[in-house]
């Protein structure tokens, strides 16, 4: 009987091996990887990179074209703003906001959502009827129209901002981790760890957190591109993080009357927040159809 | 086997273990969405008994909807009873302190049917193999990787295989490390959920040897639950056959298999598939499909199906009746 | 022993010849299907019996022609239904075929229906597909398919949706699809395994009764030789993607030949009488993208001699309707 013991994983030989691993990256959203890659670095290095101070412009320099363009200056490659400010250093000083808020953001929403989702999950009844009733009136109401009341009544700062983005994105990950610990808690293996005595923490950290980390993962890279997005909108409302800070959304704003004569205040920041959250959101793509073993098994 | 023909005796002095006494589970049905109200009860076990016995296996038969894995799951601690008893070595399991219950945990194990999902596919083996006695033992890392290490061989695997994740492993060799979990804490009872009906045919054979095998080794007695017969004959010291819910035979398999005497059991033997073309069988096919355990039948609960239904099968309940020592039987045939 | 007490003269409806069908997979070609060769005659039930990854499903894809492409391909062979070669008919000629006279009858009869349709729809519309007549007609050949399937009040129930249905009725449903254009080639793919036994039981005999009315030849795929035991005239025992036995159902069971069958027919627990010990086959099936040269049973096979490993056995006669692919026969 233990003949079964020859176990039957074929593991191919070492060159094949690698091989395999180089032919995997043929599949690699590269171009969207290294926008990204490009945006968290410039967010985290920004004062080291920044030519200027985003902050800070002279009169006279006001609304310099780019470089490229007839009267640019390489002193100010991408040009300047009409306060004279160096649209590059605030476009480089804008990612590290929206970074900056996507991550303060997410982090939060993350913890709230994956939090209320394993306990409705879990525990049912009328606390998940509860839950979801709350996830349930808070995607119905449009997140722009609160963040706005919300930010005339409590003020405007960076913290307020991130409490409404959270807001905004916690209920997603909470449906979300719900119905898979629905479906993770009749698996067997769960029946078997409460047999073998196991705590119902034990059980949710060690044998249904692990489960829904892929979809966790997912769901981030996909929720970035919105709460990035979301920040724009509001600091183009005026909503969002206080000037002068270089926030991509006001700059945007600040470039709409100007678009005739400066196209590039706001199209610069225009351009980065596209880019960010389209790469995003292939990168996001990807990596679903990556952790999804289902979808693995097809190429 | 021998065996068997030569212990019905020695057997029943054997220790009980493990008894079910007049257990029942009823589910509620409810209706309404913000305040529900129960409108019925599914009487998915209904008064059931049984013993098991120290280094013995129960088999318990029937259909899908017959109950016996709900059974299974009361004595899991999975499921509470809505009444009747369990004890465990003359311990009631209701009235027992966190202690005797702990000690109840890890003294009944089980293996479920699906290998697929019965291990949890991000831990390794290790890990799946350790976790009841880390939940439930006291041990050094060490001692906990020799006993691994030889739960694995126990179990026809080789200790290097601790290092794996269960993905890498067939569906035999899966439930290998089902059984070696199970085994982890030296239980004295393992309910056995269908533990190969979802295994390849050439594959169940040396499952149920190895069950076999293990049984003499760790002395361990088996609680089986089985849509098969065949296979519950070969493994089985006892059977019990459940119908809606409620026991309707009960005994020595090798008395129960030559002498099947509810015509539910009957019908089920015809109904089994031969192991020759040559075997003629018995003209037995119920009609019709097992009624809902919402409004079971009054009276006999298999009068519907039962091809020798009388008139009072369908007013009086069938009184229990000794056919032969431990062979019962609930039926107004006897 | 005993040959089939009964020499089947019937002609012959289905001969499938060399089939092979092979899968391009990141790991390389597995070949499901290696050279399977058999014929069904007009009602005749054969059993091709087999386990995971032994190619009885693939076969049965195939001769459906139902199989996925890419990956999957029929890379040669012949499958002649009545003289027709299958595999050479586009997808239109096909689909006119596929449901009429070869027809197919699925293990999961939760999947096998659609859940939006009535099951009369379901089934009218089996019969619609195929054959050009009146509505008024299709309603009344709709009640008839139904009725030779043993559903009790078959004009109510025709409204039913398969969730009002039981598991066994449901499968009836599947089955009256199945015989409802009166096919001359019925395959039934483990019709039976998520039926309980009782059920079971009423359904075999409902199937037996079916095919001896209108003389269907009959393709029952299973991993149980209880089935084939109890319902079939001939069977094909497959193992990695070939049949490496064949024969009348008798003789299959009193002399098996090949090492695997024998193998397979010792290690089921027997309902009639007490077993010891039961014989338990070593190792487990092969995986299909990395079979070993020569016999892929020899390395859980107890007879095992040096030219197994080396080349595959050819097939030897056992008697006129009996063959195995083993070297211990040579």
């Amino acid at each position: 009987m233990a003949a079964d013991a020859t176990l039957v994983v074929q593991q191919p030989a070492v060159p094949a091996r690698i091989a395999r691993k180089l032919w995997q990256f043929r599949r690699w959203p590269l171009i969207p990887m290294f926008f990204l890659v490009l945006f968290v670095f410039t967010g985290i290095f920004a004062p080291l990179i920044a030519p200027h101070d985003p902050e800070r412009g002279g009169l006279r320099d006001r609304n310099l074209p780019p470089a490229w363009e007839e009267g640019g200056s390489s002193e100010f490659l991408l040009g300047t703003d009409h306060l004279g400010r160096d649209m590059l250093s605030r476009v480089i000083f804008g990612a590290r906001i929206s970074l900056a808020v996507a991550g303060v953001t997410l982090g939060v929403g993350m913890v709230i959502g994956v939090a209320s989702g394993l306990i409705a999950g879990w525990y049912g009844g009328w606390l998940d009827e509860f839950l979801m009733r709350i996830v349930d009136i808070k995607l119905a109401i449009p997140t722009i129209l609160l963040a706005l009341v919300l930010v005339l009544a409590l003020g405007q700062s960076f913290l307020i901002i991130v409490a409404i983005l959270a807001i905004a994105v916690w209920p997603r990950f909470a449906r979300n981790v719900r119905g898979e610990v629905l479906q993770l808690k009749t698996m067997d293996f769960v029946a078997l760890a409460k047999v073998a005595g196991a705590s119902t923490p034990r059980i949710l950290f060690i044998h249904i957190f692990p489960g829904v980390i892929n979809t966790l993962i997912v769901l981030a890279t996909l929720e970035v591109g919105i709460v990035i997005l979301l920040e724009s909108t509001l600091s183009f409302l005026g909503a969002g993080v206080p000037p002068p800070t270089p926030a991509w959304g006001s700059m945007v704003s600040d470039g709409r009357d100007r678009l005739a004569v400066a196209w590039w205040i706001s199209t610069m920041p225009g351009l980065a927040i596209m880019l960010v959250v389209l790469s995003m959101n292939l990168f996001g793509d990807w990596l679903r159809d990556r952790l999804d073993p289902r979808l693995r098994q097809l190429n | 086997m021998t065996t068997l023909e030569a212990n019905p005796v020695t057997q029943t002095t054997n220790e009980v273990l493990l008894e079910a006494d007049g257990l029942k589970k009823h589910f509620p049905v409810t209706k309404g969405l913000l305040v529900s109200k129960v409108t019925g009860w599914i009487k998915a076990v209904d008064g059931v008994s049984f013993q098991v016995r120290a280094g013995e296996t129960l088999g318990i038969v029937g259909e899908s909807g017959c109950g016996k894995s709900t059974t299974a799951k009361m004595l899991l601690m999975l499921e509470e009873p809505t009444e009747g008893t369990i004890r465990y070595q003359g311990q009631e399991i209701r009235d027992a302190n966190s202690e005797q219950r702990r000690a109840y945990r890890s003294s009944v194990q089980a293996v479920f049917q699906d290998p697929w999902s019965s291990l949890n596919p991000r831990m390794r083996v290790r890990d799946l193999i350790a976790e009841p006695m880390v939940i439930n033992l006291n041990l050094s890392r060490r001692e906990m990787q020799d006993r691994v290490a030889k739960l694995l061989n126990d179990v026809g695997l080789s200790s290097y295989h601790a290092n794996l994740y269960p993905h890498e492993f067939s569906g035999g060799q899966r439930q290998r490390l089902a059984i070696a979990r199970a085994l982890s804490v030296e239980p004295r009872v393992i309910v056995l959920d269908e533990p190969v009906s979802a295994l390849d045919v050439s594959i169940r054979a040396q499952i149920m040897n190895l069950l076999m095998d293990l049984q003499n080794e760790y002395n361990v007695s088996y609680l089986l639950i089985a849509h098969h017969l065949a296979t519950v004959r070969y493994m089985c010291d006892w059977v019990a056959v459940m119908y809606l819910g409620q026991i309707v035979e009960y005994g020595p398999t090798k008395e129960l298999f030559d002498n099947a005497s509810h015509p539910y059991t009957r019908a089920l033997m015809n109904a089994a598939l031969p192991s020759h073309p040559d075997i003629e069988q018995e003209e037995m096919i119920l009609t019709g499909e097992v009624p809902s355990p919402l409004n079971p039948p009054e009276g006999c609960r298999f009068h519907p199906r039962c091809p020798f239904v009388m008139e009072r099968c369908s007013r009086d309940i069938p009184e229990v009746t000794e056919l032969a020592p431990g062979h019962i039987v609930s039926c107004h045939l006897y | 022993m005993t040959t089939s007490t009964t020499e089947n003269t019937a002609p012959v409806v289905l001969e499938v010849d060399g089939l092979k069908t092979y899968f391009e997979t990141r790991w390389g070609t597995v070949k499901a299907v290696d050279g399977v060769s058999f014929n069904l005659r007009r009602g005749e039930t054969l059993g091709i019996v087999g386990e995971s990854g032994s190619g009885k499903s693939v076969t049965m894809l195939s001769l459906m022609r139902l199989i996925p492409e890419p990956p999957g391909r029929i890379v040669d062979g012949q499958i002649l239904l009545e003289g027709q070669d299958l595999v050479q008919m586009n997808d239109k000629e096909m689909s006119e075929i596929r449901g009429s006279q070869i027809a197919l009858i699925i293990q999961d009869p939760m999947t096998s229906l659609n859940p939006v349709f009535s099951i009369g729809n379901q089934v009218g519309e089996a019969i619609k597909i195929h054959q050009d007549i009146p509505k008024r007609t299709v309603v009344q050949q709709v009640l008839n398919v139904l009725r030779k399937v043993n559903i009790p009040a078959a004009e109510t129930r025709v409204r039913d949706y398969p969730h009002q249905m039981s598991g066994g009725m449901r499968q009836r449903v599947v089955g009256a699809i199945g015989i409802s254009c009166e096919p001359i080639v019925l395959i039934a793919d483990e019709p039976t395994t998520s039926l309980d036994v009782t059920i079971q039981a009423q359904y075999l005999k409902l199937l037996k009764e079916l095919q001896e009315a209108s003389n269907i030849g009959l393709i029952f795929i299973t991993h149980d030789f209880g089935i084939v035991a109890k319902m079939c005239d001939r069977v094909a025992v497959m193992y990695a993607g070939r049949i490496v036995e064949m024969g009348d159902v008798r003789d299959i069971f009193n002399h098996p030949s090949h090492p695997y069958t024998e193998a397979l027919l010792a290690s089921v627990p027997k309902l009639e009488e007490d077993v010891d010990r039961l014989y338990s086959i070593e190792g487990q099936p092969p995986t299909l993208h990395d079979l070993p040269t020569g016999c892929p049973f020899a390395p859980r096979c107890q007879y095992v001699m040096d030219k197994c490993l080396e080349t595959y056995p050819l097939q030897f006669d056992v008697t006129d309707s009996h063959y195995a692919a083993c070297w211990r026969l040579e």
